[in-house]
């Protein structure tokens, strides 16, 4: 497992499977920009968010976070139940609005989006070009197989049938999953699963990987495995993932760990890690 | 038992049974109820009918023929209060599961699970009551031998209201027993039983068997001389094809949808062809209403043809038998309007059951990016692909019992003949535009968790 698969090797603005696609709908829509809040966003950044607030009926889940995601930088976020690292995740990732406050992807670049200034259908865009996701329960349809369930993802975002197939079976056999690729989900091992869905959110190669409990369900040893994968197919390529854990360990495989209570950010800690 | 009464209360609350489910079972039972009271509504006139003066037996075959076309409407009737009943039992997962949490037995949750569907089931089908009233009016007017049935004729006594409906409510009850069956309810949670797939042989040898038997049957009741041996032998072989269509027809919609699922070119398709390939005879089972009316479409269609055809023929005609083609052409639409409504109200009713069992993964798909447009399309093509290749499997198979009558008929009465058939074209645009209706659980499902 020296190296994954690249089927489309380096970096570039949106997929290439997606290159047809995106030509004809054009990139996502030119967001209106929006004034950014002090501070302003480091020039790296890949995520910038700024005053965000998010309130479920009486319940604050975010209280007024601001965060800078640098460029290929592993973020972990921990917290308490209810601390609103999930909320904070879904508002990143263009799944959730926020009552107020704003998220902006590669700002200071020509490919800077206000995240939280697009229609509904264009955040679903945005999600399907830009970004990838592994989730705990892995989004894996138990009627696909291992190949099929890796090129939706791509086939989603424009890619032919076949150009898609090519991709998936390439990232599983970079993964180790080779001889599963035509196996449901439902015969493989909970790790061999969540390796599926690593090679499902890399396929489009996104610019950012967002992971929640990524290995919520999986033995140690397994959830190392998958963990190192993860890393391997995002920052070591210069990709920015974000991951919400509740584990201690898996969070220090992360370069830098936000620390959530009560909807605010209480910690902010960069360690050597990748 | 007497917890599951003990917690009736409980369970059961205006809030839950008013919900959207609780709303759309409700409308279901009453479409039931009241299409279903209108059919025994009509054989209930056909069979008070004074037949005395008629010595020829035309209006005694009425009778006979109201009560096929009921006894056909059945199908599709117990297949509409099942798809409801399995939407109930699907919505009451979460409830279910944590009941199972806090130590309640198996007959607990299954007395529980079914009293749900069952007071809807009851609510909806008093409803349809008023419905069966309101539509007596216009299907009264229909003529028959000349003249409407008639408002007054086609009531049927309160012990037959309540005895349908009763029956209604038994089906409820049975379908959610069995649809429970297939959900293994757990502490953890509510998962429908993953089941070992096996090649379907048994299904496959019974098939060819039934197809050689309906051929063998055919080659005799041709053959064979006197009226009443050809009445019965065709009747016997329509049932065989019936059973036949019934047993090939899960494998067909299985290599449709593989194939299908091998073809596709879309993430929409993909996903459509594999879930309808993963559980074939759930899919079957949808759309079997429709595979017999197609059948009954082709092979009725060209019965009737050739009989209006040949009544045009016979100059000066009189009595009963002068009307009775045209009259049987009436009864066959009648028969196929109704049972494709039948058809479209339960397959809209089991595609919103299918969307709130897969409420997760549409949720996923739409958060990793899959638009709320492409995922109602792929909750369409499950119904939509098993309903157009099994019409036209359902009305080839009609073709062939009636090869050589079906082309004499189509040459000679082309247009009693085409209209059988478009009902059929037009019924599976009605079940199309009927499944419009789940856009909004679609839509409600998938953006659940987005702003």
């Amino acid at each position: 497992m020296s190296e994954s698969p690249a089927p489309h090797p380096g970096p570039r603005p949106a997929p290439p499977h997606a290159q047809s696609h995106a030509q004809s709908h054009a990139q996502p829509p030119a967001p209106v920009p929006a004034p950014l809040q002090a501070p302003a966003p480091a020039a790296e950044a890949a995520l910038a968010a700024r005053a965000l607030v998010k309130e479920y009926g009486p319940t604050r889940a975010l209280a007024g976070v601001d965060l800078d995601v640098p460029r290929g930088q592993s973020l972990a976020i921990m917290g308490p139940s209810g601390s609103g690292k999930s909320t904070l995740l879904h508002v990143l990732a263009g799944m959730v609005l926020p009552d107020s406050g704003a998220v902006h992807l590669q700002p200071n670049t020509p490919g800077h989006v206000d995240v939280t200034s697009l229609t509904p259908d264009q955040r679903t865009r945005l999600r399907r070009e830009r970004f990838g996701f592994v989730f705990q329960q892995g989004l894996l349809l138990p009627e696909l197989t291992a190949e099929e369930n890796v090129a939706v993802a791509a086939m989603l975002a424009g890619a032919s049938r076949a150009r898609a197939t090519a991709a998936a079976r390439s990232w599983l056999a970079g993964l180790g999953l080779a001889e599963h690729a035509h196996k449901r989900i439902g015969q493989l091992s909970g790790g061999q699963a969540q390796r599926v869905a690593v090679a499902r959110a890399q396929i489009t190669e996104p610019e950012v990987v967002f992971a929640d409990e990524p290995t919520g369900a999986l033995d140690s040893h397994t959830s190392a495995v998958v963990l190192g994968l993860l890393l391997e197919t995002t920052v070591d390529r210069g990709r920015t993932l974000v991951m919400v854990t509740h584990d201690e360990t898996v969070a220090a495989t992360c370069a830098r760990t936000v620390r959530l209570s009560d909807g605010l950010v209480v910690a902010d800690t960069a360690r050597g890690a990748r | 038992m007497r917890a599951a009464v003990r917690l009736l209360p409980l369970f059961v609350r205006p809030r839950t049974v008013l919900s959207a489910q609780g709303i759309l079972m409700a409308i279901a039972f009453a479409a039931c109820s009241a299409l279903f009271l209108t059919v025994a509504g009509g054989l209930w006139a056909f069979l008070h009918w004074d037949t005395t003066p008629d010595g020829s037996g035309v209006l005694v075959m009425y009778k006979i023929l109201a009560g096929i076309a009921t006894a056909l409407l059945v199908v599709p009737a117990v297949t509409l209060g099942q798809a409801a009943a399995n939407l109930a039992a699907r919505s009451e997962t979460d409830r279910l599961s944590g009941l199972s949490l806090l130590g309640a037995s198996s007959r607990t949750i299954t007395a529980l699970a079914v009293s749900s569907p069952v007071i809807v089931a009851a609510a909806g089908s008093v409803v349809g009551i008023g419905g069966y009233f309101a539509l007596l009016a216009p299907v009264s007017l229909i003529p028959f031998q000349g003249r409407g049935l008639g408002y007054a004729n086609m009531l049927l006594p309160w012990w037959a209201v309540l005895t349908a409906v009763g029956l209604l409510v038994m089906v409820s009850a049975v379908a959610s027993v069995m649809g429970l069956r297939k959900l293994a309810v757990s502490p953890l949670g509510v998962r429908t039983r993953s089941l070992e797939s096996h090649f379907p042989w048994a299904r496959i040898i019974v098939g060819a068997i039934g197809l050689v038997v309906l051929y063998v049957l055919l080659q005799i009741t041709l053959n064979a001389s006197g009226v009443a041996i050809l009445v019965a032998g065709l009747l016997l072989s329509f049932m065989i094809a019936l059973l036949v269509i019934d047993v090939l027809g899960v494998l067909f919609v299985r290599l449709v949808a593989h194939l299908s699922a091998q073809r596709a070119r879309t993430a929409d398709r993909l996903i459509a062809a594999r879930l309808v390939s993963d559980a074939p005879k759930q899919y079957w089972r949808q759309v079997s209403g429709l595979a017999m009316t197609s059948f009954i479409a082709v092979v009725a269609g060209t019965g009737v043809s050739m009989l209006v055809q040949i009544d045009d023929q016979a100059d000066g005609a009189a009595g009963p038998e002068a009307l009775l083609a045209g009259d049987m052409r009436t009864g066959i639409l009648l028969t196929l309007v109704i049972a494709l409504l039948f058809i479209t109200v339960s397959a809209a009713v089991n595609l919103t059951a299918q969307v709130y069992d897969r409420a997760p993964t549409y949720r996923e798909l739409h958060a990793a990016g899959m638009d709320e447009g492409t995922v109602a399309s792929l909750t369409v093509r499950t119904t939509m692909m098993p309903v157009v290749w099994v019409s036209v499997l359902s009305a080839g198979l009609g073709l062939l019992l009636v090869l050589p009558l079906a082309g004499f008929a189509l040459v000679m009465s082309p247009a009693t003949f085409l209209i059988m058939l478009s009902t059929v074209v037009v019924g599976i645009l009605v079940l199309r535009a009927g499944l419009l209706l789940t856009r909004p659980t679609v839509r409600r499902v998938t953006l659940a968790e987005s702003a």
